[in-house]
């Protein structure tokens, strides 16, 4: 298997997700969910609460099995690979940035950021130079040396990002990430994502309830009982968000 | 509460147990740990009785017997010992006669009364100057030769036998007398009347004398009921006018043997008791008056008894210590998983009381299961070390034996039960309340440890140095043995194990942080990949390592301790058996014998390799006697067996003994305490005569800590050793014997080895001694003697048992306590392997990251606890000596292969009881975890 593809595209056909709960009871989260995101999109996915958006999310970031249909991450099937395999793709190609932000407690901004490349086992001097980029690239040069308790919310969440870009991923799933934060620092987090998007080609995948981080994205799939009710374009979505401000 | 309440509340509580089962394992592990730990300590400990009748019963050779009052007696003996024979309570009556007898008739007292006394000169016949001895006969009526009770006399030279003129005398009295197995000599049975009256007593007068020829068929060992000056005879040598006159005349008894299955031998209070009843029983049924002959006896083992528990109390407290930690820390590491639950429900109104309720009726019913499961383990537990081991002459061979000699009374299912569920309570209480005291907000924040008063004050600190203090002082007087301390001083020398243990528990707990982080840097440089987030151990040490730390220390460091003394305690058997055969056989020889070779041992000379003869006489010492035993040095120095601490500096004994030899009439060896009494130090040299004769002057050159096959002078701490006390003590050269004392030296024992090959057990040797030669008292094999030793001595005080249950307890209390530890770390932890596991990081990877962060502390543990195991095992073997099976030095021993295994293995229980929940962390749900903030 490849490792690395020049252009990881990620495409789900008809995929399902059951949970058998302990009672015998089956909940279908994902009855035939169907999309297509090519390099360098940044798409949302919402959805009411349940819908199965962060199981989505989960399974396109190997991080939960699919009960049927088909995962493509550049190509490669995940319905057909071992744990050990999903661990590779993870590795090579993805990156998750949660809502919680998911930072190491007792490791400061820089070597949080350093974790996913030491992991990697990148020499100590490499992961360092990419960690100062990326954390300089988010604007917190300056805080290097801080713990996560230290940092606001927001800066929490560009250490997650930087910490998300330092293995350069070609995928960043993020989960709600602008969730636990204020409008305006939610919006600067946006213009990030987007940013990543024109400047690094990266494909971003964003779950979102946040109907206006939603609307500066490429596509917007909208997620109802399982399936993809709607998916509108950027251009779709301004029109919408237009007349909608015009019948206000 | 109604009752429907309290059923909602198990409910509940069952629920809440189900859906948070690792914390309810944690809790209920400590628990269970707990109490097995408690209830088979309890367990154990209580059969010290039970062993200790036990042990009595079955050496004794009746516990009860019958004697006629003044009543009339209807039926005769025989009839009443049928009679008895018929109750439930005894399994064995017989007829003796011959003791005395006395009634009051008006105002005079009238006593009956026989003896046997030679009716030939017996100072002629024994060439020794003594007075006419007299012996008590103990006649067995003829229809009771052979009984059991018979066969039960400890005969140890000769045989029993009393057919046709055969009679059994007590070693001691012939050790003194110098009359020989075999020999027939005529006696004179005496029955005698005394009258006394007011005014001056009538002379006796003779009712019965008659003359007999008997032939001395064997020597029995005084002991409990049998006197040293019995004299045992069948009734069948007698006509029937004397046993006639002697059944008249109620000089007759009826010694019993109990039917042991009808009493309860696990107690002496409730054995004693019992056997009043019966007796009370017969003699309202019978005109007999029952004596309990066992219960003076039985009293006088309450000493040994307090003993025996003293030292298993001692060897009780570390057991004690880790279980509460462990209850401890179970308790304390699951409920800190509650912390965050608590303020919750706090934040939803919940009143302090409904979060106790909720917290409590969980713990309870956990510690409910946790308690009777814990119960069971224990008496399993202590059933299978009791069927390991035997203790005097009990041997429970099967575990059913074991299990069913267990004395498993209310008092100590309460103990355990009130203890353990203490413990859990206490840190469930301390814990639910400082929760409960604690703000809202804060509740996710980590919790530091805090620090108690004791520590505050360094108590722990003074502790570890006064231990130390207590093994340095102890070093210095074991270099130094004319070193003296003061009472405290050696008061503090006994604590100071204790003292050290504890102490070391607090020492470690405050380097627990410390030392481990410089191993870490060590780590992160080895472990790269993984490196940084070992720093996370770092900042979580100061949370529960250092209880864990402790627990591992006193773990490994009891293991070691009961490694050292269980290999020593096993050691100092071999030893003793050395030091008292000497060499493959020892015999003690009876009467005068100017040499010893193997041609004496007639049809055994081809079995025989050497024979090394132990001359014996006794020197006067101003007015004090030393004994004096000479031997060819070259011989005993080649031949016997000898120890590298036999003879005081220098560990080659035949360089000591060749001290002896350049100078053999003047250089002796002297005994530990006789070189201390005769002040060598300052003056070797003394004088001495040979009874009263002309001084002569010696000088002793070596001081002997024991020798080989010789009994020598006896500590003063060695309080089981009654027999080998012997006063002062002298080894010298054949020479000086001869030299000195040519004519009064006699041959008391001999080292017999025995050609290759030849098996002294299989060949059943010193039986055949015994009986094919009479002028040998005993034989004894060297094996026979560590088997004797072991069973009558070396386990008596259970020490062995006591050790392996404290190993156990203390590699179990490995398992559990990091087990139990690491499971709640890594409960704590989920998040952060989740967050790890989306990062990228391999299963092997967070396998190494949690095996790793256990490593330091692991390591750190290992080395801390077997140092103190090594200070305590050597502190502790001054306080065995004092019960040792020996009367010399108990020569420490430091086994390397259990050593090494022991440490390896505590490191390595360490490294497996972490690979399951290093394996659980590696299968984080990610999704799970990620899924609550």
């Amino acid at each position: 298997m490849s490792k690395k593809t020049s252009q990881t595209s990620v495409k789900t056909v008809d995929l399902v997700k059951d949970f058998n709960l302990p009672g015998g009871d089956v909940v279908n989260v994902l009855t035939g969910a169907k999309i297509e995101v090519k390099p360098g999109d940044f798409v949302a996915v919402m959805g009411p609460s349940g819908s199965g958006k962060s199981t989505l999310l989960n399974i396109l970031a190997t991080l939960e099995p699919l009960t049927s249909g088909d995962v493509l991450i550049g190509g490669i099937n995940l319905k057909d690979t071992s744990y050990k395999e999903q661990l590779e793709i993870r590795r090579a190609h993805s990156s998750i940035v949660f809502q919680s932000f998911a930072l190491i407690p007792y490791l400061t901004a820089l070597e949080n950021v350093k974790l996913p490349m030491k992991l990697r086992k990148v020499p100590d001097g490499e992961a360092e130079e990419k960690a100062l980029k990326h954390l300089e690239s988010v604007g917190l040069y300056g805080r290097l040396n801080h713990l996560p308790e230290e940092l606001s919310g927001g800066e929490q969440q560009r250490v997650a990002i930087a910490r998300a870009l330092a293995h350069d991923p070609q995928i960043i799933y993020a989960d709600e990430p602008t969730g636990n934060l204020d409008t305006h620092i939610g919006k600067e987090i946006i213009q990030l994502f987007r940013s990543l998007t024109k400047e690094h080609n990266i494909t971003v995948i964003m779950v979102t309830h946040d109907s206006d981080s939603a609307q500066q994205t490429d596509r917007i799939y909208i997620l109802q009982k399982g399936k993809v009710v709607t998916e509108k374009t950027k251009s779709e979505s301004k029109k919408t968000r237009k007349k909608g401000d015009a019948e206000k | 509460m109604k009752i429907r309440n309290i059923f909602s509340f198990i409910g509940f509580s069952f629920k809440s147990m189900y859906s948070n089962k690792r914390r309810s394992i944690s809790i209920g592990a400590g628990m269970v740990l707990g109490a097995a730990i408690f209830s088979s300590i309890f367990f154990y400990g209580s059969i010290i009785n039970s062993i200790t009748v036990q042990d009595m019963v079955e050496n004794v050779e009746f516990e009860v017997h019958f004697v006629p009052y003044e009543e009339a007696v209807v039926q005769s003996p025989k009839e009443l010992a049928e009679l008895i024979k018929q109750e439930d309570e005894f399994d064995e009556c017989i007829v003796t006669y011959g003791n005395d007898y006395g009634f009051s008739s008006g105002a005079n007292y009238i006593r009956y009364y026989s003896y046997f006394t030679p009716s030939f000169n017996f100072s002629e016949y024994s060439g020794l100057e003594v007075n006419q001895p007299y012996f008590d006969p103990i006649i067995v009526d003829e229809d009771f030769i052979n009984t059991t009770i018979a066969d039960r006399i400890d005969v140890i030279a000769g045989e029993t036998n009393l057919q046709e003129d055969g009679v059994l005398l007590s070693v001691d009295q012939y050790r003194n007398l110098g009359i020989q197995i075999n020999d027939t000599l005529s006696f004179t049975f005496a029955l005698n009347r005394s009258v006394y009256q007011d005014g001056p007593d009538l002379p006796d007068t003779s009712v019965i004398s008659s003359d007999f020829n008997l032939t001395v068929r064997g020597f029995f060992q005084s002991g409990i009921m049998l006197g040293g000056d019995d004299m045992i005879i069948g009734s069948h040598n007698f006509n029937n006018s004397v046993i006639s006159n002697l059944t008249n005349y109620k000089m007759f008894q009826l010694p019993t043997k109990l039917n042991l299955d009808e009493f309860p031998l696990n107690d002496i209070q409730d054995l004693n008791e019992a056997i009043s009843i019966v007796i009370t029983r017969i003699e309202q049924k019978y005109p007999l008056e029952g004596h309990n002959l066992i219960q003076n006896t039985l009293w006088g083992f309450q000493g040994i008894i307090i003993f025996m528990q003293l030292i298993d109390t001692v060897l009780y407290i570390p057991a004690i210590v880790l279980s509460i930690i462990l209850i401890n820390l179970g308790a304390e590491l699951a409920l800190q998983e509650r912390k965050f639950e608590i303020s919750v429900l706090k934040a939803q109104g919940a009143s302090p009381k409904q979060i106790r309720r909720m917290i409590f009726s969980e713990v309870i019913v956990i510690a409910v299961i946790g308690e009777i499961i814990g119960i069971i383990v224990g008496i399993f537990g202590a059933a299978t070390v009791l069927s390991t081991y035997r203790f005097m002459a009990i041997d429970f061979s099967s575990f059913s034996q074991a299990l069913g000699a267990l004395r498993i009374k209310p008092w100590s299912i309460i103990v355990t039960v009130i203890v353990t569920m203490g413990i859990l309570f206490i840190a469930t209480i301390k814990k639910t309340n400082a929760f409960i005291r604690q703000e809202v907000a804060v509740a996710k924040s980590i919790e530091r440890e805090k620090k108690g008063w004791f520590k505050k004050i360094y108590g722990d600190v003074i502790f570890f140095f006064l231990g130390l203090l207590g093994v340095i002082l102890t070093l210095a007087a074991d270099f130094n043995p004319n070193v003296s301390f003061s009472f405290v001083v050696e008061l503090l020398m006994n604590f100071s194990p204790l003292l050290l243990w504890y102490g070391s528990a607090g020492v470690v707990s405050r380097l627990s942080t410390k030392v481990p982080e410089k191993l870490d840097k060590v780590l992160v440089r080895t472990f790269k990949d993984i490196g940084s987030l070992l720093k996370g151990s770092l900042s979580r040490r100061h949370q529960n390592f250092p209880r864990m730390t402790v627990l591992l220390c006193l773990s490994v460091s009891l293991c070691i301790f009961t490694a050292i003394q269980g290999e020593t305690s096993a050691m100092e058997i071999p030893r003793h058996s050395d030091a008292f055969i000497g060499g493959d056989m020892k015999v003690d020889v009876l009467g005068i014998y100017q040499d010893i070779s193997p041609a004496n041992f007639t049809g055994f000379e081809d079995k025989i390799e050497s024979v090394i003869p132990i001359h014996f006489t006794m020197l006067r010492f101003g007015p004090r006697w030393i004994n004096c035993f000479g031997v060819d040095l070259d011989e005993y120095g080649s031949e016997a067996l000898w120890h590298k601490d036999s003879i005081e500096g220098y560990p080659d004994w035949n360089e000591g003994l060749q001290i002896l030899k350049d100078d053999p009439t003047k250089n002796v060896g002297v005994g530990v305490e006789t070189a201390r009494s005769f002040e060598i130090e300052e003056d070797p040299s003394f004088s001495f005569t040979i009874y009263n004769q002309t001084k002569y002057t010696a000088n002793a050159a070596i001081v002997i800590d024991h020798a080989p096959g010789i009994l020598i002078d006896v500590g003063a701490l060695a309080f089981f050793d009654f027999g080998e006390a012997s006063g002062y003590f002298m080894l010298v050269d054949k020479k000086f014997i001869d030299t000195y004392a040519p004519f009064t030296n006699t041959i008391v024992s001999a080292i017999v080895n025995l050609k290759p090959g030849v098996d002294p057990i299989e060949e059943n040797l010193s039986f055949k001694f015994n009986t094919q030669f009479d002028w040998i008292v005993e034989a004894q094999s060297h094996a026979e003697e560590i088997e004797e030793t072991r069973a009558r001595e070396g386990l008596s005080f259970g020490f062995p048992g006591l050790l392996t249950i404290n190993f156990i307890i203390a590699l179990v209390g490995i398992v559990i306590g990091v087990s139990i530890f690491m499971f709640m770390i890594i409960n704590q932890r989920k998040k952060e392997f989740a967050i790890l596991i989306a990062e990228g990081a391999s299963r092997t990877q967070l396998m190494k990251l949690v095996l790793t962060e256990v490593i330091s502390m692991a390591l750190f543990a290992t080395l801390f606890g077997t140092f103190i195991g090594f200070l305590i095992g050597y502190q502790f073997n001054g306080f065995f000596d004092i019960f040792s099976v020996t009367s010399f030095n108990r020569l420490l021993v430091f086994p390397p292969i259990p050593l090494i295994a022991t440490v390896l293995g505590a490191f390595g229980i360490v490294i497996l009881a972490t690979l399951v929940p290093a394996f659980i962390a590696s299968r984080t749900n990610v999704v799970e975890e990620m899924r609550t903030v």
